[in-house]
């Protein structure tokens, strides 16, 4: 298993329970204990949880699952049924798991400074917590998930933020325009200042402040800077392997990697043939992750793999005292009706539909409401089964042209 | 099966309900509740996908 974050760990917890009995090696590039990712941008970042907390697994528990554990070495290629790894040493194996990830996208001239960020990586987020303690200002470039959380925390803990989007709002990339608006508004509401239409032309370091200058000449200054851009997926070291992985690692609805009946993919980095969808979707959220672990370990052993309801695309982010959740696959839409919850302003429902189909549903602070519309956005439900839901639930419309009354 | 939630690692991203919904419910505060502590037979798969998708951590069982 080749990555040692959620995706390889589960996967090879899941091996053991599933009754595999062959040799399991652990392969992970960083040099940590496996950790997971979401408390990055949250707990870890605010200081609320030790490190410790975040950890995937132990050492202890790892070897009592008979598995090696390679950490801090990277695999560089794989050939002749060998991983190859970066310290020389080949890896032989009968079955392989790609568990590889993504890593954080850069931008073009990003600056390798003490004072400029991206947030991946456990050592990112360390080093990111170590700078915002001392700094009095955060800018964040990308109106993502990522900067968002990172903003929050800054804000929570009195920094001065501004939030750099290229597009007309930011979010609006996952959420669509109406919920964008909405979460545009959450961060305006505790202080953060959004700058829109907002290319930036270049980096600034003086040694004193960092920042960046905008086309159009606004230079935008301050002590510590966020780069939330995407992601990248880690297939550079599959390039001379057969696998084509230019869009993540492609498989079937099982894990199996295109052409390659022993080598399986699992995580962000994988691509999946998705049966709900029709077509080949790369996830990059902890719950597929944990689900596809779960399918190819069975798969490996010869076990039936029926992957759970929990495969549809799934996350969740953290802002100020709101918790946003979205199941689905909003960039389908074509409209989006939003329903508020009498009495509970700070609950709001987003229902996406694509052509009369339910495809995604989002909830502000309501995780009960948004596991009642799970099923539906399998089903992807008509109208009517939508709205037979909501009044059940004493749910009500929203225009969606001016939902502005909604979020305290 | 003895099914145990710990309320203080759930943050209430209701992954258990989706998964168990008849052993598993949020309370006001929107923190985790087992309404089914013994559970029978046919809801092993459940508990057990629930105690599997939760982000926290926060769920176990233990046989009898």
């Amino acid at each position: 298993v080749v990555g040692a974050a959620l995706a390889g760990v589960r996967t090879v917890h899941e091996l053991r329970e599933a009754g595999f009995e062959g040799r399991i090696t652990l392969i992970g590039a960083e040099r940590h204990e496996p950790y997971d990712r979401p408390p990055l941008s949250k707990q870890v970042l605010s200081g609320a949880w030790p490190v410790a907390r975040a950890a995937l697994t132990t050492s202890q528990e790892l070897a009592a699952l008979d598995v090696e554990v390679r950490l801090g070495v990277a695999a560089t290629a794989f050939v002749d049924s060998c991983v190859v790894l970066d310290d020389g040493e080949r890896v032989p194996f009968a079955s392989l798991v790609i568990a590889t990830g993504v890593g954080a996208r850069r931008l073009p001239g990003q600056p390798q400074s003490a004072s400029v960020h991206v947030l991946r990586t456990l050592d990112d987020a360390l080093a990111l917590k170590a700078n915002l303690e001392k700094a009095q200002s955060l800018l964040v470039v990308g109106g993502g998930f990522i900067g968002a959380e990172v903003a929050a925390v800054a804000r929570t803990q009195g920094r001065d933020v501004t939030m750099v989007e290229a597009l007309a709002l930011p979010f609006a990339r996952v959420l669509g325009e109406t919920v964008a608006g909405l979460c545009s508004k959450l961060h305006r509401s505790h202080g953060v200042r959004i700058v829109t239409n907002a290319r930036i032309a270049r980096f600034a370091d003086d040694g004193s402040a960092v920042g960046v200058e905008l086309e159009g000449g606004l230079r935008l200054e301050s002590d510590c800077v966020l780069v939330g851009v995407g992601t990248v997926p880690n297939t550079a070291w599959l390039s001379n392997s057969g696998v084509e992985s230019s869009a993540g690692v492609p498989c079937d609805a099982s894990g199996r990697v295109e052409g390659h009946p022993n080598i399986y993919a699992v995580g962000d980095v994988a691509a999946w043939h998705d049966p709900i969808w029709g077509e080949r979707l790369r996830i990059e959220h902890w719950t597929s992750a944990t689900e596809q672990a779960r399918v190819v370990a069975r798969t490996i052993v010869g076990l039936p793999a029926a992957a759970g309801a929990l495969m549809l695309p799934y996350f969740w982010s953290d802002q100020y005292k709101t918790k946003l959740q979205l199941v689905g696959r909003p960039e389908r839409a074509s409209e989006v009706r939003l329903l508020a919850v009498p009495d509970k302003p700070a609950q709001v429902v987003g229902t996406y539909f694509e052509h009369d189909r339910l495809v995604a549903v989002v909830t502000f602070s309501a995780p009960h409401l948004l596991a009642r519309f799970r099923g539906l956005v399998g089903d992807r439900a008509q109208p009517a089964a939508v709205a037979a839901m909501a009044s059940q639930l004493g749910l009500t419309p929203i225009d969606a042209r001016a939902p502005e009354g909604q979020l305290p | 099966m003895k099914v145990i939630a710990d309320t203080g690692k759930c943050e209430g991203y209701a992954n258990c309900i989706v998964a168990a919904p008849d052993v598993f419910r949020l309370d006001d505060d929107l923190i985790v509740e087992v309404v089914d502590d013994r559970p029978g037979p046919a809801q092993r798969d459940a508990v057990e996908e629930a105690v599997r998708v939760c982000p926290t951590g926060a769920l176990s069982f233990v046989e009898d």
